[in-house]
């Protein structure tokens, strides 16, 4: 297989079967997400109901938003599955015209703690910079397997490839939503270096992202004290480095075995965030060392998938959008748990299906449901356009 | 290739499918590899951060999440003989604010809340802002509220706001009984009654344990809930009747009403058993609430040490029938009302001549006791006052019981010999009364009060149980029926004790009305009393009522104190099934006039000395040679006219004189 690997694949089926059959649905990755959603409501239920209550008189508020978001993501889903594969481009293209608008219709809306994020429906805020992720995939991912081997055509290809995710990019880094911009940031290198872009822009992509990224964080002093915390969050114990100080005392409470669901005390008021960017740390408390190891092999499950669905897929839009999803899916998830470990800085990041947010949860199981359909159109070597 | 030559123009060559599609597997599947190592890495970091947490954070954890405190298990319960309960612990709510919390809202936002809370728990608005306002992260607004009430607090969602539980001791029949219950303090400890001599068995164990919290500093869980249930405190079954008390308490409050005393006392034995069914006080406190004034939480029954006065005659009398030195019938002579012992002389209120011996005892003669006392003498006398009871403590498990005080046989002064015999120059508590009359009632045998029967452990398995326990036979089955049915006369007509008769039931009893004693001097305040047994025939209840300083209406022991024995007494034997007596149930009218006896029995002709000068006693009807004994050696200028016994003196009785002073006696 790997000695001729561009062939194996090809002649692992016979040609018209494989037109015929649609590939396989990933059972795996299937209930890997499905369960992490599950219990992602489990967990929210218990770190977010003493706030529901007190706030709202209504212990299951934040669990029932989370709900509808993940049942919204799962229509939506389901009706992505009307539009024909071959539409999907087309149809990446309006729903990036339709993301754009939202993120200027951001501005307009009152800032909350200074950064202008969210749209406030009444019923339900959504978070444009979420969908982004999905528009600089699909759009991105479309233009470079329209120009599949041109890589190395720096004017022809690889700037006009840099100006599609460009315009939101700077819309999110100006709401400010630094942790989005990262993440798109990522996004559009993953889809870059995918796509075959040359070891020397990598290496200069490299640099150059390693210094922007200090730099960024060093013009703003909150990113310095952040950086300060991540270091040594003892520093500043009940100021910067207050939440990864109560993550770890969560952790640490929880031991090999937790101290059993529902009794955590970390969502008492310990940790403002143990619903959101925190509610790891609640998994290590309540079920222990084996819950956070569960965690993570469930990330690890869903990134082995997403990437063997990236490499199976029948073309390279298939390829690139697979590996864009699971990468979004998987740095996030590295991202969110290496700041409660205090190996990054803090960053307002949601853990993929665990985490309390309705646009990150729709959006989340949107993706997975483009993975799982990439994965069924695997194997058939559809023709490139 | 052929997509190279295809395109000519464009500058960089077109790469085959096939090569970008195997860059692009191998590049994706760099990436994947990268991403599961960067999530084994936190795997393992996190791992660690669970299982081996840095000194820092388990120090910063401790300090945070656990505190240690000294937990204390269940307090047990004080129940009465029929096992209702007069003393419990609940969990009740407090209620709770966190100012800190409160100052980061808005201020209109504050007052709402404030008002809120003003209404739901019926506190002055200005009150509740000022706790609110207050600094630190806990200030409690209200405790032992109800659980409705705490209810109304949590459903305002205000996070400053929250309840939680504690122990709290309830005393469900507020003021009964409140001196036998006692109280407990802020702190859990026992104060007064037998809250405070059962501390130790009632106040159970203490855990001391490291207890997980949350951020608002509550308990989460309870990992010492199991050492706590072992720990819990014993129940105490007491012998008190909540029937008989309450009866008891109501009298008294009676006897306040009418004769407006400084307190007034009772208690209700039962004569078989020792059983004391009723120990009350008034003035009383409700120990549910913190008793600010000590007045009301003196249990006087156990820690008062009174002159008894005449209510001491039946056992003078039945010393004497015991030695074998008198009998009902034999004929005393009372000297006409006037008596000198030395250079004291003894009175009776009402004059009599020579009468039996159950006279003595009807119309309360001192003259004809003090005889008797003489004729058995100190060395016989004393014991017998030993024997009933009196001079130790009862071992009753009350806290302060006094063990009051009888004269010592070899340094007693005939005067003190003879005023021991109506009660005088000897103390008792009104406890020790009780148990004697109802030594009187029990055939001879004295029994050991008994307060508390049993002393269970939290699941019912008695700990420690106390008998019926007989201390000794005082005097013979015979003597004690002959002194019964002498006191049995004093309630009948002539009796001074006529307002202490039960309709159906026959009374023995026994008025008193003695001289109380302030700073070491007799006044004129008098302690009112009656003791007594019922029904005379076969007894059952022995009641002591003592009214201590009555201020209205009459000092008389059988006009302040013997309609409210009646009435415990009536009630009581009603309320325990005991069958009256057919042909006593015609109520007799009571004589209009009450015999009374009287004060002061004996007119000492010492000169008091209050610090400043003399109290002169009243010299006439005094020999010369007298006079002049007590007024030596007391500085004043002595003026003498005539002989024989004083007529007149100048200045009167009572008058404080200093040294140098003068005094004109006139005698004929």
């Amino acid at each position: 297989m790997s000695a001729v690997p561009a062939t194996s694949l090809d002649t692992a089926r016979p040609p018209d079967a494989a037109s015929e059959t649609s590939g396989r649905f990933d059972w795996v990755l299937f209930l890997t997400a499905t369960g992490l959603a599950a219990f992602g409501l489990l967990m929210m239920l218990s770190a977010s109901s003493q706030q529901a209550d007190r706030i709202y008189g209504n212990a299951f508020h934040f669990v029932g938003r989370q709900t509808s978001a993940l049942g919204m993501g799962l229509a939506l889903s389901l009706a992505s599955y009307l539009v024909p594969w071959r539409q999907m481009k087309r149809a990446g293209l309006v729903f990036y015209g339709v993301v754009f608008s939202l993120l200027v219709v951001v501005f307009f809306m009152p800032a909350v703690n200074g950064s202008h994020r969210w749209i406030k429906l009444g019923f339900v805020n959504v978070q444009p910079s979420e969908y982004a992720k999905i528009a600089v995939i699909v759009v991105l991912a479309s233009y470079l397997s329209a120009n599949e081997g041109r890589m190395r055509d720096f004017w022809g290809t690889l700037v006009p490839a840099a100006f599609i995710p460009a315009p939101l990019l700077l819309l999110v880094l100006f709401e400010p939503d630094f942790g989005s911009f990262l993440i798109l940031t990522l996004l559009t290198a993953t889809l870059l270096v995918v796509a075959g872009l040359q070891k020397r822009w990598i290496a200069l992509g490299g640099l150059l992202g390693g210094t922007a990224v200090t730099l960024l964080m060093l013009i703003e002093p909150y990113r310095v004290r952040r950086i300060v915390s991540f270091v040594d969050p003892f520093a500043d114990e009940s100021g910067s480095g207050y939440q990864v100080v109560q993550g770890w005392i969560a952790l640490a409470s929880g031991g090999y075995f937790g101290q059993g669901l529902g009794t955590g005390v970390a969502q008492s008021g310990f940790l403002p965030e143990a619903h959101t960017d925190f509610i790891s740390a609640v998994v290590g408390e309540e079920i222990g060392v084996m819950g956070w190891i569960g965690l993570t092999v469930a990330y690890m499950v869903l990134v082995w998938r997403g990437t063997n669905i990236a490499a199976r897929a029948p073309d390279l839009f298939g390829t690139l959008v697979a590996m864009g999803i699971t990468t979004m899916l998987g740095m996030q998830a590295v991202i969110n748990l290496g700041v409660v470990c205090g190996m990054l800085p803090a960053k307002g990041l949601v853990l993929p299906f665990m985490s309390y947010g309705a646009s990150a949860a729709t959006v989340h199981v949107i993706c997975v449901g483009l993975l799982l359909r990439v994965g069924l159109e695997g194997g058939k070597e559809t023709v490139n356009p | 290739m052929s997509t190279a030559i295809e395109i000519p123009r464009v500058e960089v060559p077109v790469e085959t499918r096939s090569s970008v599609r195997r860059r692009a597997r191998g590049r994706a599947r760099i990436i994947g590899a990268a991403l599961v190592l960067a999530l084994s890495g936190l795997a393992a970091r996190g791992a660690q951060l669970c299982v081996e947490p840095s000194d820092r954070v388990i120090h910063a954890g401790s300090m945070l999440r656990y505190d240690q405190v000294t937990l204390r298990a269940r307090r047990g319960e004080i129940l009465d003989r029929n096992g209702r309960r007069l003393a419990f612990s609940v969990e009740t709510p407090t209620v709770a604010v966190d100012p800190q919390l409160i100052a980061e809202l808005p201020p209109d936002e504050v007052d709402s809340i404030a008002a809120k809370l003003s209404d739901i728990l019926g506190m002055p608005k200005s009150d509740v802002l000022e706790r609110m306002q207050r600094s630190g992260r806990y200030v409690k607004l209200a405790s032992k509220v109800h659980p409705k009430v705490a209810a109304q607090v949590d459903d305002l969602h205000v996070e400053a706001l929250w309840t939680h539980r504690d122990p709290q001791r309830y005393y469900p029949e507020e003021n009964l009984a409140s001196q036998v219950v006692g109280f407990v303090d802020a702190s859990g400890n026992g104060r007064a009654g037998l809250e405070q001599a059962l501390d130790d068995e009632l106040r159970g164990g203490t855990v001391i344990v490291s207890r997980r919290r949350d951020r608002k500093g509550l308990d989460v869980d309870r990992p010492a809930a199991v050492a706590l249930d072992a720990n819990q405190g014993m129940d105490v079954h007491t012998t008190i009747d909540r029937q008989i008390q309450h009866i008891t308490e109501e009298a008294l409050l009676e006897i306040v009403t009418l004769s407006a005393p400084v307190s007034a006392s009772a208690v209700v034995v039962d004569i078989k058993t020792g059983d004391i069914l009723a120990i009350a006080n008034v003035p009383e406190f409700n120990p549910n609430a913190m008793p600010e004034d000590s007045e009301p939480r003196k249990n006087h029954i156990v820690v008062d040490a009174i002159e008894p006065g005449s209510i001491f005659k039946p056992f003078t009398i039945a010393a004497a029938v015991e030695l074998g030195l008198t009998s009902p019938d034999e004929k005393i002579d009372c000297e006409g009302g006037s008596w000198a012992v030395g250079r004291s002389r003894i009175h009776d209120d009402h004059p009599h001549g020579v009468v039996t011996l159950t006279e003595v005892m009807k119309y309360s003669s001192n003259i004809g006791v003090a005889k008797l006392a003489f004729r058995m003498g100190a060395d016989a006398f004393l014991p017998y006052l030993h024997a009933f009871g009196f001079g130790q403590l009862s071992g009753v498990p009350l806290p302060g019981e006094r063990r009051g005080r009888v004269r010592d046989a070899k340094t007693i002064r005939p005067i003190e010999l003879a005023t021991t015999a109506f009660g005088q120059g000897t103390t008792a508590t009104p406890l020790q009364l009780a148990m004697g009359i109802a030594t009187l009632g029990n055939e001879g045998v004295r029994m050991k009060p008994r307060l508390v029967t049993r002393i269970d452990d939290a699941y019912g398995v008695p700990e420690r149980i106390q008998k019926p326990t007989p201390v000794e036979r005082a005097i013979s089955i015979e003597t004690a029926r002959q002194t019964v049915a002498m006191m049995a006369t004093v309630t009948e007509d002539g009796g001074t004790g006529t307002r202490a008769r039960v309709p159906g039931y026959l009374v023995a009893g026994k008025t008193g009305t003695a001289q109380k004693v302030k700073d070491g001097h007799y006044s004129d305040a008098r302690i009112s009393s009656f003791v007594g047994l019922i029904p005379a025939d076969h007894p059952v209840l022995a009641i002591a009522v003592i009214v201590d300083e009555p201020t209205i209406g009459s000092k008389y022991g059988g006009l302040a104190a013997a309609p409210a024995w009646a009435k415990i007494a009536e009630k009581s034997l009603r309320y325990l099934g005991v069958d009256p007596d057919p042909a006593l149930l015609v109520e007799k009218p009571v004589d209009d006039m009450v015999a009374v006896e009287d004060l002061p029995a004996v007119e000492s002709l010492d000169l008091a000395w209050d610090g400043d000068a003399w109290g002169v006693p009243d010299f006439r009807g005094r020999p010369v040679r007298d006079v002049l004994v007590a007024l030596k050696g007391s500085g004043l200028a002595v003026e003498m006219f005539g002989s024989g016994e004083a007529i007149a003196q100048d200045p009167p009785a009572g008058t404080p004189l200093t040294p140098g002073q003068k005094i004109s006696i006139t005698f004929q």
